[in-house]
């Protein structure tokens, strides 16, 4: 099992009480599943997303990922497990104004302590890969919205993580592009990458082989 | 306008956090410069408060290109062939002793001056009047001027105290005057005159005004309207050279003739101006501060300004109401700035060296609050200038569309580079700052070449009335001597005539018998009579032969010890034991030297001694007398019991303040302490001021910079990649700021070479501890924002879209 969550809980203090944003919620996860994640807004779709990503560690319950225990792992070993795994892409796609398309895709490398060597071969990889070689040397503000997600997922996948989680991929960008992007992400799952999203869109759902839905916390439907 | 100005102090209303702040660091900053300039402007600038000032000149006589005293009977010559000064006057300082029913008996510094010297600087008495030509006639009635001082403490300002008779030092002299309040003649006496007399009224004067040989006055002269001191120096040169050969006198001996003032003020101006220097750059950098964080705040205000500019408001609109905010916040802080500077003057006048001439009558007055106006408005438009003109530019489309995270790169480049040039102006003080300050440690490391703790020394002035003869000069030492001995806690006594870095010096010329130097190479040596515990009171060892004895009495023949210096300079490889020196003493013989002792420090630390010659008090006795004690408990406790020592032997005597010999010492390294004490505090405040604007530039940045860092920590980076990406950024710009903080330094300290002792200009250690001070504060400053960056929470900063 890639992911298993038990009981996972998610509140905040509200006055007196609680305010729950997850409540017991319990979901596997396989290796090379393609999931999306729906429900209504406040449902708490990109919160889980977030747990699951581990840049969330306030939570209470029992996460396992590929079998390692994530509730006991300190800030360090999350990080460590984090990086080695998963991609994470955003709706806003969150690309570094400053950077260029080279240098964006260069950055989670970096992190990973990768030779420049190997980086540079890596990022010429994924640009052949994604085709984007002729924008290796613009900057976020030069490309389209689509390109610019084009380059986030690239920047997700570079590292050859297990996992994709994406936080409504497509919610900027206009239905062609959107779809270009779903396609990737069908090619990347069938590579056997797992793939989960949250997303609004019934469409974008379609990609996928399972859907969970989420409302005011709990999981209703799997 | 009126509008702006409204718009600005209710917009400035609305954050007064970020007003008291800008205002607060913007009055330290004006407080600051409008002290010092107070004090340029009082000590260096103001023009001095007498008649005709900038025609006054100082006539000194040079004797081998350094200037030195005039011999009165010089300057009658001078006085009655010039034709280039309208006229010229003379002056010297010395001590007297007050007697007389109105008090105990009080000593007291007092000038001889010639008649026409307060006419010419234009002073009228209080009370009665000033000196008469008549006065200055050899054996005319004794006559004196009071202080407005004395007049109050002595006489309880009596309105009938023209006219009457005092004694000083035991000869009657008659009250012709009172002269106003403030008025001080000599301008550069720690302790300023409190009585004027005629020269021939003076018996000290009376005996050397006869001789040519005796250099004792200072000449004082008016330039005849539209001439310049060039033209009286090469007139008064040529005469001197004349009275030279006229008289048979040697010696190479000229005339310098400079404005009064510059003479008065030349030893404090560069280190008045770079006190100026240090404290500009101190409100130069407070200038960037406030500049950064207008630019901070106007980042925030961007929308405002696109809806003002996409209501029609010109970019010149824009930029006269930022403008007119920057300018309210700086009169605002000048106003704060006058209150600091009445403080700062207060504190500075109390501490400083009070050798520093018109120090004491600084005060902030109208010069320098039309100063601090200026320096207020100057600053509102220095740092009000670059943000109103970058965010001016900002397009109403672009500013208006920006999200929160908005900023733009030019105004991150502009702030970039305000702190840049802050740590860069800040590394230079601060390595003046650096120099001054190993330049005194290394001065206070200088062995003075006696012993100094626990000492204490008390000057007198024997008056000629009652001392007249050698005997009795001789006889009052060892009575004086004798009773010092008797004194609880004291373990040694010495009996000198002057005491080394005391400010007093006695110049004898002096052959040698067996290297005769021609008369025009001959230079004085510091002379001192002393007792035959002199040596051992004083810790100054003895380098060869004795010191003196008791038995070395005007009975016996005459000995001198000289200093090592003295014996290098005629005995480099022989021994001077045994060798004849005569010294110009009453016309005495030739004196055996005896001993050779080290070498004392006369007038500085930082000078080399000069040669100097020791003779028993006995066989050359004098009218000064130093009484020095070594005490076994504090030495200031033998203060009271020194005086009553004193009023048993001649109750008729006063003495000058007895001080330690620690206060000597001190006193003569007070100007460089202060100086560096001053430029020290300003650097610091520079540096802080730097550290805080480096501080708020990164605190900003990270606040600007969370997506990014968010996204980064979603991306996998470590709190050590973060903290890393902050103070990498930091760490640019101090490099920045250092290389180009190096190069101005390496340039400026080169104007500070001559207050350097022993440490060049561009001391490699003092270069390095202070760039290594100026990283310190450059990481120190960084750090905060770099702990907050590592607490920047991906989901929350990214959630922020």
């Amino acid at each position: 099992m890639l992911v298993s969550l038990r009981s996972v809980e998610k509140s905040y203090p509200h006055g007196v009480g609680r305010t729950y944003v997850l409540r017991r919620v319990n979901v596997d996860i396989k290796e090379g599943e393609f999931v999306s994640i729906m429900g209504p807004s406040g449902a708490g779709k990109s919160t889980l997303l977030h747990i699951l990503g581990m840049h969330d560690s306030a939570w209470s319950g029992e996460y396992y990922f590929m079998d390692q225990p994530v509730h006991r792992l300190n800030p360090k070993q999350r990080s460590e497990l984090h990086k080695k795994h998963i991609g994470f892409v955003f709706q806003s796609y969150h690309l570094l104004d400053n950077l260029t398309v080279y240098e964006n895709l260069e950055i989670p490398l970096s992190y990973r302590n990768v030779s420049r060597k190997d980086r540079q071969s890596m990022v010429a990889d994924i640009l052949d890969r994604f085709q984007i070689v002729g924008k290796k040397d613009l900057y976020p503000n030069q490309l389209s919205g689509g390109q610019q997600q084009l380059v986030g997922v690239a920047r997700a996948v570079i590292a050859n993580p297990q996992v994709i989680l994406a936080d409504e991929p497509t919610g900027n960008l206009h239905t062609a592009q959107g779809k270009e992007i779903m396609e990737l992400f069908r090619t990347l799952n069938e590579s056997g990458t797992t793939i989960v999203q949250v997303t609004h869109s019934e469409v974008n759902a379609s990609y996928g082989t399972r859907i969970i839905q989420l409302r005011d916390g709990w999981v209703v439907d799997d | 306008m009126i509008t702006d100005f409204r718009q600005a102090f209710r917009t400035l209303r609305h954050s007064p956090g970020f007003s008291t702040l800008v205002v607060l660091v913007l009055a330290v900053g004006i407080g600051a410069n409008t002290a010092i300039f107070s004090i340029v402007d009082g000590v260096l600038l103001k023009p001095l408060p007498f008649a005709n000032a900038d025609r006054l000149v100082a006539v000194d006589t040079t004797l081998k290109g350094e200037p030195d005293d005039t011999a009165y009977l010089d300057f009658v010559d001078w006085r009655a062939q010039t034709r280039t000064l309208e006229r010229l006057s003379a002056y010297a300082g010395a001590v007297v002793t007050l007697t007389g029913p109105e008090g105990p008996a009080l000593s007291a510094p007092m000038a001889v001056v010639t008649a026409d010297l307060f006419p010419m600087l234009g002073v009228t008495p209080t009370l009665g009047r000033v000196f008469q030509a008549a006065d200055d006639a050899k054996g005319a009635p004794r006559v004196v001027l009071l202080s407005d001082g004395l007049w109050s403490s002595r006489f309880h300002r009596a309105a009938d105290v023209v006219g009457r008779t005092i004694q000083i030092d035991a000869d009657p002299f008659q009250i012709v005057g009172v002269m106003p309040r403030g008025f001080q003649f000599p301008m550069d006496e720690e302790d300023p005159a409190q009585l004027w007399m005629p020269v021939y009224a003076s018996r000290f004067a009376t005996a050397w005004a006869d001789q040519r040989g005796a250099s004792f006055m200072k000449a004082i002269g008016l330039l005849k309207p539209g001439l310049r001191a060039e033209a009286a120096q090469a007139e008064l040169a040529a005469l001197e050279t004349r009275i030279d050969k006229d008289s048979g006198r040697t010696g190479a001996r000229s005339v310098i003739v400079r404005p009064f003032r510059d003479v008065l003020v030349k030893d404090y101006r560069l280190g008045l101006l770079v006190l100026l220097f240090a404290v500009g750059s101190v409100l130069l950098i407070a200038c960037a501060n406030v500049a950064n964080l207008l630019l901070a705040r106007g980042s925030v205000r961007r929308r405002e300004l696109a809806v003002r500019a996409a209501l029609g408001a010109s970019r010149g609109r824009i930029v006269s109401q930022l403008l007119v905010e920057s300018v309210v916040l700086a009169i605002l802080g000048g106003i704060g700035g006058a209150f600091v500077s009445l403080w700062v003057v207060d504190l500075l006048v109390r501490f400083s060296p009070l050798q520093i001439p018109r120090l004491h009558a600084v005060h902030v007055d109208g010069a320098a609050l039309a100063f601090a106006a200026a320096a207020s408005l100057l600053t509102g438009v220095l740092s009000g200038i670059a943000p109103a003109f970058q965010l001016a530019r900002a397009r109403a489309d672009d500013a208006l569309r920006e999200t929160e995270r908005g900023g733009t790169a030019r105004g991150t480049r502009t702030r970039q580079v305000l702190v840049v040039s802050e740590m860069a102006l800040s590394l230079v003080l601060l390595t003046s700052a650096g120099l001054l300050a190993r330049s005194l440690a290394r001065l206070q490391q200088v062995s003075p070449g006696f012993r100094t703790e626990r000492s204490v020394a008390m000057q007198l002035l024997l008056p000629q009335t009652r001392y007249e003869t050698a005997d009795e000069q001789r006889m009052f030492v060892r009575k004086l001597r004798d009773e010092l001995q008797t004194l609880p806690g004291v373990s040694a006594v010495a009996m000198s005539t002057t005491l080394p870095l005391s400010g007093s010096d006695i110049g004898v010329g002096y052959v040698v018998e067996e290297h005769p130097l021609p008369a025009e190479q001959r230079t004085p040596a510091s002379f001192f009579a002393v007792d035959s515990g002199y040596f051992s009171a004083l810790g100054i060892p003895l380098v060869e032969g004795r010191g003196f004895t008791p038995r070395d009495d005007e009975r016996a023949p005459g000995v001198i010890v000289i200093n090592r210096a003295l014996a290098a300079k005629f005995w480099p490889n022989d021994n001077p034991l045994g060798k004849r020196i005569a010294i110009g003493y009453n016309r005495t013989g030739p004196r055996e030297i005896v001993g050779v002792v080290e070498n004392v420090k006369q007038h500085q630390l930082s000078e080399p001694a000069p040669v100097q010659i020791y003779a028993p008090f006995d066989q050359t006795p004098w009218p000064f007398v130093t009484a020095i004690v070594r005490t076994t408990a504090a030495p200031e406790s033998a203060f009271g019991s020194m005086r009553a020592a004193l009023a048993r032997v001649d109750p008729l005597l006063g003495a000058g303040d007895p001080k330690t010999l620690d206060s000597y010492v001190a006193r003569s390294i007070a100007t460089p302490r202060f100086t560096t004490f001053l430029v020290g505090a300003f650097a610091a405040l520079a540096l802080l001021l730097a550290g805080f604007g480096l501080f708020s530039v990164m605190a900003y940045s990270v606040v600007q910079r969370r997506r990014e860092i968010g996204i980064r920590v979603a991306l996998g980076a470590q709190p050590g990649d973060v903290r890393s990406l902050v103070l990498g950024q930091a760490l640019r710009m101090g490099a920045m700021g250092l290389a180009i903080g190096l190069a101005g330094a390496f340039a400026a300290t080169r104007v500070i070479a001559s207050l350097l002792f022993d440490v060049t200009p561009h001391d490699p250690a003092t270069f390095a501890g202070v760039s290594a001070a100026l990283v310190a504060v450059m990481l120190a400053a960084a750090y905060l924002p770099a702990r907050r960056a590592m607490r920047v929470d991906p989901i929350v900063s990214l959630r922020v879209e």
